[in-house]
């Protein structure tokens, strides 16, 4: 799981247009600022393209913070 | 609804005690349809089509493995969706319109507009997709009608998915003595904010919404202001209502409003306007659309946010107006974007409220006209010119009712201002004395007004 937290910081990073942004499991879009739909949908389209996977429409209503971002992705990678 | 709600929930609570929960759900069925047909039963035929026909879609997508196959049974189940709500609720709106283009005359039977036929077909459309997605399998017909007529919801929402509803419906024990307080709660605070409140402001913006041609600056300001309050206090009322009643079932419905007058960007109203709506939107509509480019950018983002939007308007109604309004909506959210990626200028927070409450505002003077002309009228008369000062609402309305309508708006303003919300009142619930006596007098200055004033429906009822 910590790997996958370190391979979302640089997509953090490049969204957010932010390099001292430090993201943990409890980050989300209220600690966060900035991050409104437009920078979510964003945010998603990088963590598909780095992980190889793709997000049901109903899945991303669900993602409140880093933590359930990370869950999703192991799920889908496991798949 | 008086006598219907007490039975309904009566028997259901029966029922759940007796652990009879397969009764207990055929109950609530009935009741659903019961509710639906009450007002006019041949909207039931539709309702039945489109729960039959998503349904019957929803198996043969989860039966079959090939993906383009499930693709193409999606696209035909949003296709027949859009149909049965264009041919209903838009056909005499397109044909109209394009009799201006090419002169026919233009001759359609009256149909009427099934109750909720907007919200139901959202909710079928994101089960559709859902079920496409893997998301949630495809329900027995039995457990599809229920969650699609669950009676509280059906004619205007909150939209739920079949995840949140039917998951609970499933599994309920049934209501406790505490859920079941805390809906009595939430359906006193809305019955209030509706039938009190809304429906006082609903008397001033009726007034002068009837006389748009010679508007002074005085009354078009106070009617735009006026129907603001109106339609939130009308429209989160009735959203209190349904996730009262949804509690009293032990059910919870996903909430629909989180004082939006108190947001300090288009971006954040969104959010606490109509979120079920907003959510439907962002997922359904401004995320496919996006996804259909290979890189996200600002512009692409600004565009697809006002046709998501322009959609949103006219899912409101067939009239230029909705679409009005939904465009502008479209537009101030853009800009609401490109002022934070690119200007990056803080405003003081004072002036970041003034200017999204105002243009809020302003947008509603669409929503609210029958037609453009009216729009236009209002809004010009918004702008100083000669006329500024006249009020003359005393020479139609007694002064009693002046004073009464003014005390009555200043609790509606206070209350969308500031304070507790509905959810949180509910949530923070303590019983004792003095909290049963303050709603049910709540409760009670109510039904006093429904029997003495005016009552008009619910604003969200005629989508």
């Amino acid at each position: 799981m910590t790997d996958l937290l370190v391979r979302l910081q640089p997509i953090f990073h490049d969204v957010f247009d932010s390099t001292d942004l430090r993201i943990v499991r409890e980050s989300s879009a209220s600690s966060i600022e900035g991050w409104d739909s437009l920078t979510h949908i964003h945010l998603v389209s990088s963590v598909e393209r780095e992980f190889g996977i793709r997000f049901a429409l109903g899945e991303l209503e669900e993602l409140k913070n880093v933590g359930d971002m990370l869950d999703l992705i192991e799920r889908k990678k496991a798949q | 609804m008086f006598a219907f709600l007490p039975v309904v929930v009566a028997g259901y609570y029966g029922l759940c005690r007796a652990k009879q929960g397969l009764l207990a759900q055929v109950w609530m069925l009935l009741a659903s349809i019961v509710f639906y047909a009450w007002g006019r039963l041949e909207h039931l035929v539709w309702l039945v089509v489109s729960i039959l026909l998503n349904w019957a879609i929803a198996k043969i997508i989860a039966r079959t493995s090939d993906v383009s196959t499930r693709k193409q049974w999606l696209v035909l189940g949003i296709g027949l969706n859009i149909c049965l709500l264009g041919t209903l609720k838009y056909a005499k709106f397109i044909l109209t319109n394009l009799s201006y283009i090419f002169p026919v005359p233009v001759v359609l039977p009256e149909v009427w507009l099934p109750l909720g036929i907007s919200f139901f077909t959202i909710q079928q459309v994101m089960f559709l997709v859902d079920c496409y997605e893997g998301l949630v399998p495809a329900s027995r017909l039995f457990d599809h009608a229920t969650f699609v007529s669950f009676f509280p919801c059906v004619s205007s929402g909150p939209i739920s998915r079949v995840r949140q509803l039917l998951t609970q419906i499933q599994r309920t024990q049934g209501p406790s003595a505490q859920t079941i307080t805390g809906g009595l709660v939430l359906f006193a605070i809305g019955l209030f904010k509706k039938v009190v409140l809304a429906d006082s402001f609903a008397q001033i913006v009726d007034l002068i919404f009837n006389h748009t041609k010679t508007l002074s600056g005085i009354q078009a300001w106070l009617a735009t202001f006026a129907y603001t309050f109106q339609i939130y206090l009308d429209f989160s009322g009735y959203s209190d209502m349904a996730i009262g009643i949804g509690l009293m079932f032990g059910l919870v419905v996903p909430m629909n409003f989180d004082a939006p007058y108190r947001s300090c960007s288009i971006i954040e109203f969104w959010q606490r306007w109509h979120i079920t709506l907003s959510k439907f939107i962002t997922v359904y509509l401004y995320t496919p659309m996006i996804r259909c480019f290979k890189q996200v950018s600002l512009v692409k983002a600004c565009i697809v946010t006002v046709l998501a939007m322009l959609i949103a308007g006219l899912w409101h109604g067939p009239s230029w107006t909705f679409v009005t309004f939904g465009f502008l909506h479209g537009l101030a959210l853009s800009v609401n974007q490109v002022w934070r990626k690119k200007i990056k200028i803080k405003m003081p927070t004072i002036l970041s409220w003034l200017v999204t409450f105002l243009f809020v505002s302003i947008a509603f003077v669409f929503f609210r006209s029958p037609d453009m002309m009216v729009a236009f009228e209002t809004c010009g008369a918004l702008l100083p010119h000669g006329n500024w000062f006249g009020t003359e609402l005393d020479k139609v309305v007694g002064r009693y009712e002046i004073a009464q309508l003014t005390v009555l708006s200043a609790v509606g303003v206070l209350a969308s201002f500031l304070g507790p919300t509905s959810s949180q009142l509910a949530q923070g619930l303590t019983l004792s004395r003095r909290s049963a006596l303050a709603y049910a007098s709540l409760l009670l200055v109510s039904f006093l007004f429904m029997n003495s004033t005016k009552g008009h429906d619910f604003i969200y009822f005629a989508f």
